[in-house]
């Protein structure tokens, strides 16, 4: 090597001169002529020479060691490797900060949730400002931000990995069949506040997005076993690996539990049948086949009985506990393309079947010791003789028998979802940012009680969201979405705006507007409700084996039945301010957020969805108004986080008067009111520290609460003590954990009452 | 024009006797500038007659090295490549290499001169030197190693996330020593650390998984068994995804996507290059291997604010380190003086 002075000698061949030599340079006697005769024009290229040389070696000299530390980038490594250390994280790689985020996002780790014990997924959302969590039914857990209705609470987007989760036909949320394993949680994101902009319509009071660890994340094995109170027990086993070519990981789990301990009837207090026993096998891959694509496949299985109880099914008197066989299945895969560093796109497709299987059977009585003038059996056939417009004398005998009419029933349903959806993200400039996209969903339902048949649905929609910096403090975004469901007909418009003022990268204010729409599902708009009686035992009642029960041969009923109303969307229009900001005093981080919003939400589809009361409508207008705020204060060795939600809601009637010619009465309204409003807590919140002890003993604790349900307050205080073993191959985990539910009564239902206040739980785990 | 042609008749012989060409001249003239200047920065007091320099392969490199080296010492002392020189080198002159291949080289080719190694990590120096050991006198061989040492990069993480206290290590069972020294300095500090323990590269993911359940931050060392191209990619979006942040190996590997890192700049390289070569001069020989002490911390700021992390300025990291380092020292001074007090060697 030569070590080259910039200023050395030229090599013979000349070549090395910024100035080229002429061919006559052999004579350089001639050349020096040339360059003295015209001496001032020599002269002045010297001088200028000189000048710019002197500026040359001044400045960086000027500008200090920095400088050549800027330089030092530039020039390779030289360590034994190539030198060729490729960008990783790049700008289409990385998460927005919070302070860009256009909204209030709450995002949960995974690691809080198993810190802290929490043992179900629906219990997750206690942590969220604004958020509550209750048990509806036969222990059926609903959770929903800003409460609203209880049963089928359906007004929130949840997706898995972006994948829409719900139910395809009524959008509700089963929690308990979620194929999400609590150990493969890597974080899960809340945009609180409708987000229809970027989710899509049923993103009415807010979105969740559950973010499993990614394949390449779960090398290893994992074993993990919990046992508990009320025959709680979690299972969980999976393995994976991560090569050059693939990452892959297939878990099991399985999910039993006992449900409460036991429910009011009448005066008496009896044994509640509503646990669950689920199987859940899921397979989550990488395939990464070139530099700038890869394709993610997902699949998973479900099995299991999710219990329901026969005191609490509806209608007819079950005989038997009517549970419910879940058999799902899915199966996800999405095509990740990143032709540059400023531009990536996916596209995703996926298919989800929910099967389930329920049948019971049914006895109508033919009992008259209540001191009713009919007995069960009466009003039975005489709702169906008159519906049926059947001879009156035949009428008359059936009304007459003593014998009860049993019978079987069922409620399967067989529903599927496809999904496709086409998302572009293109960084423009530094300043501007354009997310993207389109999407296409066919749900196809199955069901001879809730639709008499087959039927399909499609709804199609696309969306944008422009993101623009004019400078570093402010940030603004501009997005909508138009979709169009065949549960309407119609089409829709959800637009979102929002500023952020951002101070130091650190704080920022937030303004947001957005609107959004819930279209009524396929459930709520096309039901055909009616209930198919097989292997009728009562010789006087031949007749009817296969006689589909509908409501209309239901007697007696003194209430107003919608099912012919044709139903339109729900809207809403939010305005929020909200604060972030992040505090460092040294050795804590402070992160606090405060959000203020009201929100208006307009024909609300309030009223009872049975069998044998169905009153659905757009009747009710709410207002609601609040704040929220979410803090958490970080040392080296303890945890600290707080969420508090405050919710105002005021309702009011906003539906027809009367129906057919039927008029309302105050109390019908006024139940619509109170349905809307069952899981609108005035307070709810959460306080949740977490010690780091010596020999890797991890303390945690937590106090959820809400204020009030329907009868009173949820209380509750949790803790956790975990011990690690740290070793260079392994680690093993043992966790103890306790909840003592402070407050004795029922929160929501007078049937959800637990035995012991104080429920134990204890866990093993293994990792390597 | 004829009679001013005769004039600069006379003056040619200057002319010619400096500059040959008019090519040259604007070549000349940046080299009387840096002359000039030089001769302003360097020092005047400066002893070495020579240097001889075997390069890295790199010229861009060697060339900016060579530079801020020519800062400190001026013009005056020659620098001579001796890669391809075959001729008989002066045995009292040190070779300076530049980097870990030339180190080796000159190793093998001059036994007799005596070595400088410079851009050099302290672990491969340690490996090249026990090999030749006992046959040099000491100080004979020496080293300014390029890396920074490990508590500067875990203070740095430290700086950065003031509330993290616990490290994740990882390493090969032929690594694990590079961290003993930096597990014993660590408490004094308020942190912990803990080695995840990589047999063979399948078991990297699982290691690291382990690791990042375990630390609030990575710090990656100077080990090319598990930090290298090709391993770093899947390191860096693993810990990105758990939202935990990676410190070091070095300042190439922020720009991948590590959150930082603390560097040796060139200039400091150079300062210390031309110390251990003046005290060659004046007393004979080479001063300990050891780590330059000034440094500068290089930080993603990208990938910092997607963290959620509140970032200090790049000077501010520095100096915070540098307090504790100081403080820790002041720490030691005090204990041995009163342990000397207590033992009566103090009045």
């Amino acid at each position: 090597m030569n070590v080259m002075n910039y200023f050395c000698c030229l090599n013979s061949a000349g070549t090395n001169l910024r100035f080229a030599v002429t061919p006559v340079q052999a004579t350089p006697r001639m050349i020096i002529l040339r360059c003295a005769t015209p001496a001032f024009g020599c002269f002045w290229l010297y001088c200028s020479a000189v000048l710019l040389g002197v500026t040359a070696a001044i400045a960086p000299a000027l500008a200090g060691g920095n400088d050549s530390s800027d330089k030092v980038e530039s020039l390779p490594s030289f360590y034994d490797f190539s030198n060729d250390i490729p960008e990783v994280l790049t700008t289409t790689r990385l998460r927005q900060p919070k302070t860009r985020v256009p909204g209030s996002t709450t995002v949960i780790e995974g690691d809080l949730v198993r810190q802290l014990g929490i043992s179900n997924l629906v219990e997750i959302f206690r942590l969220v400002p604004g958020m509550v969590v209750a048990e509806v039914g036969s222990s059926t857990p609903v959770t929903t931000y800003h409460g609203t209705a209880h049963y089928e609470q359906r007004r929130m987007q949840v997706m898995i990995d972006g994948r829409t989760a719900h139910r395809a036909t009524l959008s509700d949320m089963d929690w308990q069949s979620m194929p999400v394993a609590l150990e493969l949680i890597e974080r899960i994101e809340i945009s609180r506040g409708p987000n229809s902009a970027a989710y899509g319509i049923n993103a009415f009071l807010g979105a969740i997005n559950f973010i499993t660890r990614d394949p390449g994340d779960t090398a290893g094995t994992e074993l993990r076993i919990v046992s508990g109170s009320r025959d709680y027990r979690r299972t969980f086993a999976s393995i994976g690996d991560a090569t050059k070519d693939i990452d892959w990981r297939l878990a099991f789990e399985k999910r039993e539990f006992g449900g409460f301990d036991y429910q009011k009837k009448g005066n008496r207090f009896i044994p509640f049948h509503d646990g669950e026993n689920l199987n859940f096998l899921t397979f989550d891959s990488r395939l990464k086949l070139k530099a700038g694509f890869n394709i993610e496949l997902r699949a998973g299985v479900i099995d299991g009985v999710n219990e329901e109880d026969q005191y609490k099914t509806g209608y007819f008197q079950a005989q038997a506990n009517p549970d419910i066989d879940v058999r799902d299945h899915y199966l996800d895969s999405r095509f990740n393309v990143i032709p540059s560093a400023t531009h990536f796109f996916h596209v995703q497709v996926s298919f989800e079947n929910f099967k389930r299987r329920q049948r019971w059977p049914i006895e109508v009585s033919a009992d008259k010791s209540n001191g009713n003038k009919k007995s069960g059996l009466n009003s039975l056939f005489d709702g169906i003789c008159i519906n049926a417009g059947g001879d009156p004398a035949d009428c008359e005998a059936r009304a007459a028998a003593t014998e009860p009419l049993t019978a079987n029933v069922n409620a399967d349903s067989e529903d599927s979802r496809l999904e496709l959806e086409l998302q572009d993200t293109l960084v423009l400039s530094d300043t501007t940012k354009l997310v993207s996209g389109l999407g296409y969903r066919h749900d196809t339902y199955r069901s001879e009680t809730f639709f008499n048949g087959r039927g399909t649905s499609e709804q199609y929609r696309a969306f944008g969201n422009l993101e623009y910096s004019p400078t570093n403090w402010l940030t603004f975004n501009g997005g909508g979405s138009w979709e169009h469901t065949d549960t309407t007909g119609r089409s829709y418009f959800s637009p979102r705006l929002a500023a952020n003022l951002i101070f130091n990268n650190q704080h920022a204010l937030r303004f947001v507007y957005s609107e959004a729409v819930r279209t009524p599902d396929s459930f709520e708009q096309n039901p055909d409700y009616g209930y198919t009686l097989r292997n009728v035992n009562a010789a006087y009642a031949d007749e009817l084996e296969g006689y589909r029960l509908t409501i209309d041969d239901l007697l007696g009923q003194n209430y107003v039945n919608t099912l012919s109303v044709y139903l339109t969307e729900e809207r809403i229009r939010s305005h929020e301010i909200s604060y972030f900001g992040q505090f460092l005093v040294s050795p804590a981080l402070l992160t606090l957020e405060v959000r203020g919003f009201k929100d208006e939400m307009r024909d609300m589809i309030g009223g009872i969805i049975q069998f044998e009361e169905w009153n659905i409508d757009n009747s009710v207008a709410i207002d609601q108004k609040g704040f929220e705020v979410e803090g958490s204060v970080v040392f080296p060795s303890t945890t600290l986080r707080l969420s508090y939600g405050y919710l105002d809601q005021d309702s009011r009637y906003s539906g027809p008067d009367s129906y057919d010619g039927r008029q309302l009465s105050a109390e019908e309204k006024e139940n619509k009111l109170v349905w809307l409003g069952r899981l609108s807590a005035r307070h709810s919140g959460s306080i949740a520290a977490i010690q780091q002890l010596p020999w890797n003993i991890t303390a945690a604790s937590a106090f959820y609460w809400a204020d009030t349900f329907r009868n009173s307050q949820f209380e509750r205080f949790d803790i956790r003590l975990a011990k690690q073993i740290i070793q260079p191959r392994y680690t093993v985990e043992l966790a103890f954990a306790m909840q003592h539910y402070l407050n004795r009564e029922f929160e929501l239902s007078s049937d959800n009452n637990i035995a012991d206040h104080n429920q134990f739980f204890v866990e093993a785990g293994l990792r390597f | 024009m004829a009679p001013m042609y005769r004039l600069l008749r006379k003056v040619r012989p200057f002319w010619t006797a400096s500059f040959i060409a008019p090519g040259r001249v604007l070549g000349a003239a940046f080299f009387c500038c840096a002359l000039m200047l030089a001769a302003g920065v360097a020092r005047s007091d400066v002893t070495i007659p020579l240097i001889y320099v075997m390069g890295s392969g790199n010229d861009v490199l060697d060339n900016y090295l060579l530079d801020q080296v020519r800062q400190v010492v001026g013009q005056k002392v020659p620098i001579v490549p001796i890669n391809e020189s075959k001729g008989v080198l002066n045995p009292s002159v040190p070779i300076v290499t530049i980097g870990p291949k030339a180190f080796t080289t000159a190793l093998g080719r001059y036994p007799q001169s005596p070595i400088l190694a410079t851009l050099i990590s302290q672990e491969y120096y340690r490996a090249m030197a026990s090999a030749r050991s006992g046959k040099e006198p000491e100080h004979f061989v020496s080293a300014i190693y390029y890396d920074v040492p490990l508590l500067n990069q875990a203070l740095t993480g430290k700086a950065i996330l003031p509330q993290s206290r616990r490290i994740a290590l990882l390493a090969t069972p032929k690594s694990t020593h590079l961290y003993r020294k930096l597990l014993s300095q660590l408490p004094k500090y308020n942190l912990e650390a803990r080695m995840f323990v990589v047999n063979s590269s399948s078991e990297l993911i699982p290691a690291l998984v382990r690791a990042l359940y375990y630390g609030d931050f990575v710090l990656a060392a100077q080990d090319p068994s598990i930090y290298n191209p090709n391993t770093i990619k899947h390191i860096l979006l693993t810990a990105y995804r758990r939202n935990i942040m990676v410190i070091g190996p070095s300042q190439a590997y922020v720009k991948a996507g590590s959150l930082a890192s603390s560097y040796v700049p060139y200039s400091a390289v150079a300062q210390a290059l031309v110390s251990a070569l003046e005290q060659w001069s004046q007393k004979g020989f080479l001063p300990k291997p050891a780590y330059s002490t000034d440094f500068n911390v290089q930080i993603n700021e990208q990938v910092g604010r997607s963290l959620n992390i509140p970032l200090p300025s790049k000077t501010s990291v520095k100096e915070q380190v540098k307090k504790q380092l100081r403080e820790q020292a002041m720490l030691v001074t005090k204990d041995a003086a009163a342990d000397a007090e207590n033992r009566g060697m103090l009045p």
